[in-house]
């Protein structure tokens, strides 16, 4: 007896304690919601988002607020899994109220955040997602303040051939994922025929699973294609090992990629096997304009209490999608004319929603407003890896 | 009620379809760690009877739950003659087969998925984990179950008592099936989009280990075992990226707490007399 | 081509059979598998890239690995085996699934969800044996793990502890009738185990360059596969498992497509356990299930 009364009690206290998740109403301030991965694969670059959001936030509110309301971030965990980031939605909608939400992070994950969203009536801006169509197949309220990699292919490939003059190219495809596989078999074969490169492996091009152990089978086969580069449908730490692999066999021929390959610390890790590989990517430490350089003295400096770490001490290009995304929500409200507070939700959201449809351009540190897809807009900036280092090539 | 306590719910209900799917082919004696390869059939298929045929929800999912049925079945005629480890890796392997073919079945997006799902409601699920429990009891209550529990005990005794033991084992994986895929359909058609990757090997050691925890005598021990582990990870968000660490922690403190589970068939019987059942 | 490929699948399957053996080893002494096994693997992985970031050499860090497996090994013992040994056959079990996701979180705090890289592999000289290419990491892989493949085989088979092994896993009463100290035996067991899986992920971490918390999971999958296709139970048909599934998925995509590879294996898999339960080779003795 004991036991069942044991047992229903921390049921209801578990139910209640959930109920009570929900934060307190409040007048004047402006709510919005941060939805990154905190736990699973991708809790570093999520913790990295929640760092350059967070700047965004304490400087609109060192500056006194929007109209002298502040601005508040409820941060959720997606735990890098579906079914987490949809709860953290319906909370963040539901319970917290907030206008529109920062996130997700993963193309995976925002396949379900995404036309959950458009069914509630409230804005996501995806940090990171470059699978082909999501934000396209979830009109009107789903964006991605990331660009799409066709645009970087195209830069990319014309640095390669000024820079290497390669005739045979070769790719190697990661089947498994969903922007490297697209990488590989839609968006390169297209661009480098574009570009009077023959790819000698179209049809059937090398393939791997990301995460894989090890790539022996792939390098021999590449080897034996004999061609004078290799371009990569590949994240960056999958790259990595191919590319040493290739090394370790003997082979010379440059490597080129896109967005994925920036992010890994390929050039610090790779040592001398990944000097000359090419990549393009749309923001980098490297960059010396002035508001880069305070957005990564800023970052710095947050990072040192805030989920402090040695992985989340240095920015990438992922807090300044964040940053930047917090800003454009703060435009709108600002475009809008949007009260403080909780009531109206509905129209305010809808307000938000329309103020990103129209956004065609914005004055971010690498963002440049949305397409007619939702996807977003954004300079290139191509790097060669040199001295340690991604350098950028002008 | 708020849409998040609704979603909480919803998912929760899912996982006592599941931890029924898994509860079912127990109390056979046998074991299975493969349904989520049954779940990937009803989330597939019935994704795809709503998706490009325009059926309707309801039909779509009993339709699929029955094919995954049918694949229940088909699995458990060679299972029969394994046992033991032999069986936990036998099923393992069917759900990692399963999963690896749709990765590459293109008709249903093979490994980028499929989108445009929609339709699972809150009246829906609790309707779906009424009606299972339902007939949970009255299978409990009924031959079946006497078959289910003999068989479970001793398989060679239950022979000679006339039960057809080979048709009760799989009928168990058959019912467990069936059951799975439905959580399959509705699960899909809750996360609005559906994709290989969420029917990983884990989801089916969860499934076990929601009515191993719970009990596994009696199906109120799945169910218990599937509401308390679903409500945690939500409950846990305060601790922020310890949160999965501290899941799993409280998952293996409680097996050694309480290694036959939170309810056995005993302790129902005296809440029922309590209560005047 | 083909040569090569060949090499290449026997690399790769060498540290399938590591882990197998591992496996095969507590699962056949004791009847018990270990689902974070996996995990265990990659614990040691880290364990290794962080003592070689620490200026530790090859061999150092390999003892790092193989420290670290071992103890975490023992504690998946103490807390998911002996305090479930009396529960149903399968808790104990689904207890390592848990310590398995408790292992890839903290491995996430302690390291991080970015992959971390083995340091300083980039000494590497190229040997040509007969058209075949050959790095000295590659070799040094192959070396430590045949001979430690080899030495467990010894150590099994010809030594007293061996045989005290063998015994527990044919009949524990009887064993501990003829003196066996079958709590001894237990220990060694899963800390032989473990060690076996911290040398597989060190050696993945330098071949792989990179590991994250998450590659324990696959790696424990394919050692089950292994372990069933060479035979449950059967430590020789453990590390053979595993090279023949290192070769298979190695000339799957050489010679076929990456896409088909998980099928491939699984169905393996599933077909060896419906089809051919006893593996390759099935061993009248040593077999515990």
């Amino acid at each position: 007896m004991l036991r069942f009364k044991a047992l229903l009690s921390l049921i209801a206290v578990m139910t209640i304690a959930i109920m009570l998740t929900g934060t307190v109403q409040a007048q004047n301030v402006y709510r919005i919601g941060l939805n990154v991965p905190i736990t699973g694969g991708g809790a570093d670059a999520g913790k990295r988002e929640v760092i350059g959001a967070q700047v965004a936030v304490n400087e609109i509110n060192a500056k006194g607020g929007i109209g002298g309301a502040k601005l508040e971030m409820i941060v959720t965990d997606t735990g890098s899994n579906p079914h987490d980031a949809v709860n953290a939605v319906r909370k963040l909608a539901g319970d917290d109220k907030v206008l529109a939400i920062v996130g997700p992070h993963y193309s995976g994950v925002a396949e379900s955040t995404f036309p959950l969203g458009n069914r509630i009536g409230i804005v996501q801006v995806a940090v990171a997602s470059s699978k082909p169509g999501v934000a396209a197949a979830n009109r009107p309220f789903a964006f991605r303040n990331t660009l799409t990699e066709d645009k970087i292919a195209v830069a990319v490939v014309e640095a390669v051939k000024k820079r290497y003059n390669p005739k045979r190219i070769a790719l190697i495809v990661d089947i498994k994922d969903a922007v490297a596989r697209a990488i590989g078999t839609k968006v390169f074969p297209g661009v480098l025929k574009k570009a009077d490169l023959n790819v000698i492996n179209a049809k059937k091009p090398v393939t791997f699973q990301t995460g894989d152990a090890q790539f022996t089978a792939q390098v021999t086969k590449l080897k034996a294609l004999n061609p004078d580069a290799i371009g990569l449908g590949a994240l960056g730490p999958d790259a990595l090992n191919i590319i040493t692999e290739a090394r370790r066999q003997g082979m010379k021929q440059p490597f080129f990629g896109t967005a994925p390959l920036i992010e890994g610390n390929i050039p610090e890790k790779g040592g001398s096997a990944v000097v000359g590989t090419i990549a393009g990517s749309i923001w980098s430490t490297q960059l010396n304009d002035s508001r880069s350089r305070a957005f990564i003295k800023s970052y710095k400096e947050l990072a040192k209490t805030l989920h402090p770490g040695k992985f989340t001490a240095n920015p990438d290009y992922y807090p300044v999608n964040s940053y930047d995304a917090v800003y454009m929500i703060v435009d709108a409200i600002k475009a809008k004319h949007i009260k403080p507070g909780m009531e109206n939700l509905a129209t305010k959201r809808i307000a938000i929603k329309d103020h990103f449809s129209d956004m065609k351009s914005f004055n971010g540190i690498a963002s440049d407003g949305f397409n007619k897809v939702g996807d977003g807009k954004k300079n290139v900036h191509v790097f060669e890896i040199k001295d340690k280092a991604w350098k950028l090539i002008k | 009620m708020s849409i998040y306590m609704e979603g909480i719910l919803m998912q929760m209900g899912i996982n006592i379809l599941m931890a029924y799917s898994a509860f079912i082919i127990l109390a056979t004696g046998q074991l299975s760690l493969g349904n989520a390869g049954f779940m990937a059939i009803g989330a597939f298929c019935s994704g795809y009877l709503t998706v490009r045929l325009g059926i309707p929800l309801p039909i779509a999912l009993i339709l699929s739950a029955l094919l995954s049925s049918l694949v229940g079945v088909a699995l458990g005629i060679p299972v029969l003659r394994i046992r033991g480890f032999f069986l936990v890796l036998g099923t393992l392997g069917f759900g990692e087969t399963v999963r690896a073919f749709f990765i590459n079945f293109e008709p249903t997006g093979g490994a980028y998925g499929m989108r445009g799902l929609f339709g699972t409601t809150f009246e829906m699920v609790l309707l779906t984990v009424v009606a299972v429990t339902i007939g949970l009891w009255r299978i409990e209550q009924s031959r079946i179950g006497r078959a289910f529990d003999a068989v479970a005990a001793d398989e060679d005794a239950a022979q000679g008592a006339g039960v057809n033991v080979r048709a009760v084992k799989v009928m168990a994986f058959g019912i467990g099936a069936f059951i799975a895929g439905l959580a399959g359909g509705l699960s899909a058609h809750h996360l609005l989009y559906v994709e290989p990757g969420h029917f990983s090997f884990l989801v089916s050691a969860m499934a076990v280990l929601f009515v191993i925890l719970g009990g596994m005598q009696t199906f109120w021990g799945a169910m218990l075992g599937a509401v308390i582990f679903s409500l945690l990870p939500e409950m846990l968000r305060f601790m922020e990226d310890w949160r999965l660490s501290v899941y799993g922690a409280a998952l293996i403190i409680l097996m050694i707490l309480r290694p036959n589970g939170l309810l056995s068939r005993v302790f129902l019987r005296n809440i029922a007399m309590k209560f005047q059942f | 081509m083909l040569a090569q490929q060949l090499v290449n699948g026997i690399l790769l399957g060498s540290t399938y059979a590591l882990i197998a053996l591992g496996l095969t080893l507590v699962l056949g002494v004791f009847g018990k598998l270990n689902i974070a096994h996996g995990d265990v693997f990659m614990f040691g992985a880290f364990a290794g890239v962080a003592a070689a970031s620490f200026g530790a050499s090859l061999a150092l860090a390999i003892l790092a690995g193989i420290f670290v497996s071992a103890v975490v090994n023992v504690i998946i013992e103490r807390s998911c085996f002996y305090p479930l040994r009396n529960a149903h056959f399968l808790a104990p079990m689904l207890s390592t699934i848990a310590f398995g996701i408790l292992l890839q979180n903290v491995a996430t705090q302690i390291w991080g969800s970015d992959p971390s890289r083995y340091p300083n592999i980039e000494a590497v000289t190229q040997f040509e044996i007969g058209g075949i290419l050959l790095s000295s990491v590659h070799i040094v892989i192959l070396a430590v793990s045949f001979s430690v493949m080899l030495t467990v085989d010894i150590v099994i088979y010809r030594t007293k502890i061996g045989r005290a092994l063998r015994a527990t896993a044919l009949d524990p009463e009887v064993a501990g009738l003829l003196g066996v100290n079958t709590k001894n035996v237990m220990f060694i067991t899963f800390l032989t185990a473990g060690a076996l899986a911290g040398v597989a992920g060190v050696l993945t971490a330098v071949v792989y360059s990179q590991i994250s918390p998450l590659i324990g999971i696959r790696q424990g999958l394919i050692g089950m596969v292994a372990m069933v296709i060479g035979g449950l139970g059967n430590l020789r048909g453990a590390m053979i498992g595993g090279i023949l599934i290192g070769l298979v998925e190695v000339l799957n995509d050489a010679y076929l497509d990456a896409s088909y590879r998980d099928l491939i294996v699984f169905s393996l898999f599933f077909g060896f356990i419906i089809l051919k339960p006893n593996g390759l080779f099935p061993q009248p003795s040593g077999n515990r299930s």
